[in-house]
């Protein structure tokens, strides 16, 4: 049973959103970079959707750091778009949660669903 | 944990990464009972060993299998990770200072904040070998977080 990962990128000339559904780890994870990477080919502004993500390991967050840093290196501005309650676990976990810029649609504070997230 | 009360299960996959989502769903689905909310995270720390071994075996006993033993009690998780590396190597297996944000070694970190203990003893079955060893108590048991009108 390999980890089912789907991609989806959507937007324009300049801002990208990459849509994630599934299972980030070890065996999946290089998918988003590859899509993170050519995503950064075009966007001034990317945001990574992590909403439908239903597993994510340090794998999957390594990729987000390298996504980070390279979109910094590009001059993107790059965000984490609505992690899942797992995502924002893990992410807690790595003590990232200041070092990512985080959007939640329902406007609520990241860190409240970092509190509700963690296991 | 007295053995009336607790259960052993194991695993042997293919150690490919393709794999861990069947271990994941594997132990998951059995410690979702007994675990509750801890579950997820447990799941987390044994995913992360197993890819540990996956991304590090040089020289394995097995060459191209996992094993994977979890004992579940009422209060307690125990797992046994056959073939986890050489003597060697584990002085070398820490985890990083999260304060320099970087992508490797987050999941010795998780490892080690997850789990109550995490030891290395030798294999028994394999010479020269080391099996990783996770415990875990867990917050509550599955009878405590039953309301209390349903418990046993």
């Amino acid at each position: 049973v390999s980890a089912r990962l789907e991609l989806e990128t959507q937007g324009g000339e300049s801002r990208s959103t990459i849509i994630v559904r599934g299972d980030l780890d070890m065996d999946s994870s290089p998918r988003l970079l590859e899509a993170i990477r050519t995503a950064l080919k075009r966007a001034t502004d990317l945001d990574v959707e992590l909403s439908r993500v239903d597993y994510v390991d340090s794998s999957g967050i390594a990729v987000l750091i390298q996504g980070y840093k390279l979109a910094l290196r590009h001059a993107v501005a790059f965000a984490l778009l609505d992690p899942s309650p797992q995502m924002m676990a893990v992410i807690r976990l790595s003590q990232l949660e200041s070092f990512f810029a985080i959007k939640l649609s329902s406007g609520e504070a990241p860190g409240a669903a970092a509190a509700e997230g963690a296991g | 944990m007295s053995e009336q009360q607790q259960q052993s299960y194991s695993l042997n996959v293919p150690a490919d990464p393709g794999c861990l989502k069947a271990i994941r769903a594997f132990f998951g689905s059995l410690l979702a009972e007994g675990c509750g909310e801890d579950a997820d995270m447990i799941v987390l720390a044994l995913d992360e060993s197993c890819s540990n071994v996956l991304k590090h075996r040089q020289g394995g006993a097995d060459g191209d299998r996992l094993h994977v033993q979890a004992v579940v009690g009422p209060r307690r998780v125990r797992f046994r990770i056959a073939d986890f590396c050489c003597p060697g190597d584990v002085p070398r297996i820490k985890p990083r200072d999260l304060k320099s944000v970087r992508p490797g070694g987050l999941g010795t970190h998780y490892i080690g904040r997850i789990m109550d203990r995490v030891d290395f003893e030798p294999d028994p079955e394999r010479p020269g070998r080391m099996v990783l060893v996770l415990e875990k108590t867990l917050a509550r048991t599955r009878a405590e977080r039953m309301p209390p009108g349903a418990r046993p």
